[in-house]
């Protein structure tokens, strides 16, 4: 080790070309990274909920899409509103890759008149009526149209909705920023809301790319802070900094060449990295301000730190990449993508702090340790003294009390664990005040709902869809999706619907033949007439009549409540439509997918990561007792974690998710270092005060100082735009702490009762 | 060589020279035919196939815009004779769930009325004359198309080249006038481009294009026929380059039909009554 690091001392300008033709060449790819917010993606491609939804794609077009509200106080029977509503319609109608637009006024209806029947627009050509007679003509078309009323008008009347369909394979998110545009853009006085997944990957988007721009210097700046007042000197502050830049340069501009995109997760890792990997560079720095008070060369000196270093950096670094590596046990993708190139970038920050940092110290004159106090740490020393005295109290005289009180915390946040809610909606993670939201509520409010539950019937055969029988097994269905307990259905529609009204039309508006025609081949036909009135059929039928699929649309619901219903609807499916392969396909399945897989994923990456770091401990110390006292004050914090989340009500989503593994493999760095600190000190003979005096003096000033830096790092997550990450940064920067104050209390506190024979090992 | 010998001689070269300048002068005029003509000379031509009865057995494939394939078969009675309107009459022969259907037209100088009789129902039912420009049978020609077409009627023309297509090994020359709808004019597809045989004056190929000057549709004749000694189109495909969808249609069948075809069976009122084993439009047909 002494040989690579005279080395690096002996060629500082190769070590520092190095790193900066690696960073021009890594940095040159970060402008190509990719931003992806949909949902979609964050499956495996091989999952079942995405391989039916690009089934249900390749068959019926676009499974997404995005609603246009616009609401007026009064009504939209209004000749002023029509005619915006209508221009609105014909601008979406023309952006590129928009395939359909349908609103109250080109909406097709089915009107039997005399010995004609007709499938018209709702207004004659689509276009707004002018005049009283014509508007109240078109009212009372509109509002008797029961398939139309609460799709594409409110059942109040004084709001429309325009339903855009995009073709398939198009970036459905440069379509909705266009629709966006043209929005943003308009000047009546209704108001305008927009919804749908890809708009909602519209404003994630660009909130993703608005939170680095806040983010990223707030957290430099907070980072810098801390060293200032840890090193009072520039070089204590630039070269941690350096280090985490150019980690960060390198781990993002792997990930663009690689083509792993920026997701929801993904995008707070340059974050994480400034915070997490500065603790590396603030080892090497401190050693090197300690041996530099001795009467060494400063190319002794810096052989010494980098050569003494390669170990508890390399170790403690390995332990938080296993940490980060446990998320690859996680089923969403970017949870795994996270988690290997969080990993990567803490090992670049090793790299960083055991070459880059002593080459540049070698072309720097030789800074002796601070010299106002007694530790380079002099500015916070007195409040960390005080801190870590009361500790010391602590452990020492109240050991079996404060055990106690650690299983009395214990059961109480264990409690709170099963409070927890798990919340994975896009919705959730952007919060109530987004425009996302507003949009969302607004169709709630106002229409049958902004959720979509769709279902694909499929008999697998030519014109299976027609035959009574099937039809009639829909119509149950659908009857049982509007009265079924649960989260309600608001309406349902298929092809079933357009029979029933056929049929009625057919007969002169007769309501008694709103009903599937008895007679084989009656419905056949009315599809016949159907289709020569230019009627389409959409996504309600195939062109053979094969398949078709089922819409239901329903309110905002929870996670939990998705699930239900996706569970219900599998149940019903399963019982009812033996002989026809009937299979919930869209964002409903998706949703609920990613839910119900959020418990098992999180007790597989913590069950991973807990094992992992305890085998680390166990390998490092040479005992499994060792290994397994290092988890305890870690199994504490994770269970504050949760705890804090169930009593709080902060939902277990795909960010908050990750804080139990991360909080593992940052945690059982604190394990580490102080109990091989303490088997040091205990190995000299000394007593109880002497030991855990001396431990908290050295390693524990460590630890404070890394926990507290992560924790101010993460707290400035708070600033995030999106609720979850909020949440995250929250639970992140509460674990840091809860995790260093359970190292020093819960630790020693056991060692001192039970004196584990791996203390006296090496004596 | 004789008088009488010398004679022949003069009289065959005499003759021959008669020809040549008879065909050079034809296809000069040929040459010189502007794009108006030749459209006039299409719709003579389809006025001639079609003039009178005619009673036909076609095919409709169709390959959907998702992937999915439907078919059609069907029997029809056409009549079109001087001073009365034309009348079509289609016979649903297969799927079997609408066997029995009829769709008619009537189609006069000033318009055209369209009527669907379902076999399940007892009543005809009119269909708007605003759905001419719609899709017949979920194919990807519309109903103008499956009535008569009326080219030059319809679409201003301009020649723009000459060249030979190839059909089913046969080579075809062909002249190419590029169209544009006439302003008092309606048509699903407002300009195109269409291949002329210059020996059967039948529309070989086309290329429509919509509104938006994208090449929407392409239709080519894969297989000729003879009718009463002219050739005719017996097997044409339409694509749309819009979706991936198609359509192939076959005529099996083509022929006057033994008797004349009453003017009472193209009556909506008559649509129930009407006979199609009289006509041999059975689905064994």
């Amino acid at each position: 080790m002494n040989s690579f690091a005279g080395w690096v001392v002996d060629n500082p300008w190769k070590v520092i070309g190095l790193a900066l033709i690696g960073t021009v060449v890594l940095g040159f790819f970060i402008p190509g990274l990719n931003l992806v917010t949909n949902f979609e993606e964050y499956l495996s491609p091989s999952n079942p909920a995405v391989e039916a939804m690009k089934k249900a794609e390749e068959r019926y077009g676009s499974q997404v899409f995005v609603r246009v509200t616009m609401v007026t106080e009064d009504t939209v029977f209004d000749e002023g509103v029509l005619e915006r509503l209508e221009e609105l319609r014909k601008e979406i109608a023309g952006l590129s890759g928009v395939k359909k637009v349908e609103g109250p006024l080109n909406s097709q209806m089915i009107i039997g008149q005399g010995d004609s029947l007709v499938v018209e627009q709702v207004a004659p050509g689509g276009v707004h009526p002018k005049g009283q007679e014509d508007l109240e003509n078109y009212r009372e078309r509109l509002m008797g149209n029961e398939l139309l009323v609460g799709r594409v008008v409110s059942q109040s009347g004084n709001s429309a909705a325009l339903s855009i369909e995009m073709e398939t394979g198009v970036n459905e998110q440069e379509v909705a920023d266009e629709i966006r545009a043209i929005t943003d853009a308009y000047g009546g006085p209704e108001e305008i809301y927009i919804a749908g997944l890809p708009f909602m990957n519209s404003v994630l988007s660009e909130e993703i790319i608005d939170d680095l721009i806040v983010l990223l210097p707030l957290v430099f700046v907070a980072i810098g802070l801390v060293l200032y007042l840890s090193f009072r000197s520039p070089r204590g502050i630039l070269l941690p900094l350096t280090v985490v830049t150019l980690s960060t340069i390198w781990s993002v501009g792997l990930m663009s060449l690689v083509g792993v995109p920026f997701t929801l997760i993904t995008f707070i890792l340059p974050v994480i990295l400034v915070a997490v990997g500065t603790a590396y560079s603030i080892h090497v720095l401190n050693k090197y301000y300690e041996l530099s008070a001795k009467d060494l060369s400063k190319r002794e000196i810096i052989v010494k730190t980098a050569s003494a270093m390669y170990s508890p950096v390399s170790m403690a670094g390995l332990t938080t990449a296993a940490g980060f590596l446990a998320l690859m046990s996680s089923f969403l993708v970017p949870q795994r993508q996270f988690g290997v190139f969080a990993a990567i970038g803490v090992f670049f920050s090793i790299i960083f702090s055991l070459t880059l940092v002593p080459a540049i110290l070698s072309l720097l004159p030789l800074q002796a340790k601070n010299s106002d106090g007694d530790s380079i740490f002099s500015s916070l020393a007195g409040i960390r003294k005080s801190f870590l005295k009361g500790f010391e109290r602590l452990v020492t005289t109240k050991k079996r009390i404060l055990l106690g009180a650690f299983l009395v915390v214990l059961a109480v946040f264990a409690v709170g664990t099963f409070m927890v809610k798990i919340e994975t909606s896009q919705r959730s993670f952007l919060g109530e005040g987004s425009v996302v939201t507003k949009g969302l509520n607004s169709l709630d409010r106002s229409f049958s709902g902004s959720n979509q539950l769709l279902v694909e019937i499929d008999t697998s055969q030519k014109d299976g869809l027609k035959d009574p029988d099937t039809l009639k097994k829909m119509e149950e269905f659908e009857n049982w999706l509007k009265t079924k307990e649960g989260i309600k259905i608001n309406k349902t529609f298929s092809l079933v619907d357009i029979v029933k009204q056929l049929n009625q039309e057919y007969h002169g508006g007769d309501h008694d033949y709103f009903r599937i025609p008895e007679k084989e081949n009656l419905a056949s036909q009315l599809l016949l007439l159907f289709s020569f009135q230019g009627g389409g059929l959409g996504q309600l039928a195939r062109g053979d009549f094969s398949a078709g699929e089922i819409t239901g649309l329903y309110d905002s619901a929870s996670s939990t409540e998705i699930v239900e219903l996706k569970e219900e609807v599998h149940e019903y499916l399963d019982e009812n439509f033996s002989s026809i392969d009937a299979e919930m396909v869209g964002s409903t399945r998706l949703s609920a997918m990613v839910s119900s897989k959020v418990v098992s994923s999180q007790l597989v990456s913590l069950v991973t990561s807990v094992g992992v770091a305890g085998l680390i401990v166990a390998v490092i110390i040479g005992s499994i007792v060792a290994g397994v006292i290092s988890l305890i004050p870690l199994v504490l914090t994770v269970l504050i974690n949760f705890g804090v989340m169930g009593y709080s009500g902060t939902p277990l989503d795909l960010a908050t998710l990750m804080v139990s593994s991360i909080v593992i493999g940052i945690g059982i760095d604190y394990a580490i270092h102080f109990i091989e600190r303490f088997r040091i000190e205990y190995e000299e003979g000394r007593d109880e005060e002497e030991i855990l005096s001396a431990t908290l003096r050295t390693t524990g000033q460590g630890i404070f100082y890394n926990a507290m830096a992560l924790a101010v790092g993460f707290a400035i997550l708070a600033f995030s735009s999106f609720s979850a990450i909020v949440n995250f940064g929250f639970l992140m920067a509460l674990t840091m702490v809860v995790s260093m104050i359970s190292a020093f209390t819960v630790i020693p506190a056991i060692l001192l009762l039970f004196r584990p024979s791996f203390l006296e090992s090496k004596r | 060589m004789n008088l009488k010998r010398r004679s022949r001689v003069l009289i065959t070269t005499c003759l021959a020279l008669t020809v040549f300048l008879t065909l050079g002068v034809h296809s000069l005029g040929q040459d010189s035919l502007t794009g108006e003509e030749i459209m006039i000379n299409v719709d003579e031509q389809q006025e001639k196939i079609s003039e009178g009865d005619v009673l036909s057995i076609l095919n409709f494939e169709n390959v959907n815009p998702d992937g999915t394939e439907t078919g059609y078969r069907f029997g029809s009675l056409a009549r079109k004779e001087p001073g009365e309107p034309n009348y079509t009459l289609i016979y649903y022969l297969e799927p079997e769930d609408v066997a029995g259907s009829i769709f008619l037209s009537r189609e006069t100088e000033e318009d055209t009325e369209m009527w669907l009789l379902l076999s399940a129902f007892p009543q005809p039912k009119k269909l708007p004359s605003s759905q001419q420009q719609g899709s017949f049978a979920g194919s990807n020609l519309t109903f103008q198309e499956i009535g008569s077409r009326n080219m030059s009627e319809r679409y201003n023309a301009e020649l723009v080249g000459e060249v030979e297509l190839t059909i089913a090994g046969e080579t075809v020359p062909t002249y190419v006038l590029e169209t544009e709808v006439k302003e008092d004019a309606t048509a699903k597809y407002p300009s195109g481009k269409v291949w002329v045989g210059k020996n059967n004056w039948l529309i070989l190929k086309s290329e429509d294009y919509n509104s938006d000057g994208e090449l929407a549709r392409v239709m080519e004749v894969e297989e000729l026929g003879t009718f009463e000694g002219k050739r005719v189109t017996k097997k044409l495909v339409a694509e749309s380059r819009l979706d991936e969808s198609s359509t192939t249609v076959t005529f099996e069948k083509r022929e006057r039909p033994e008797e004349e075809i009453p003017v009472d069976v193209f009556s909506p009122d008559n649509l129930t009554e009407f006979d199609p084993e009289r006509w041999g439009l059975t689905q064994s047909s």
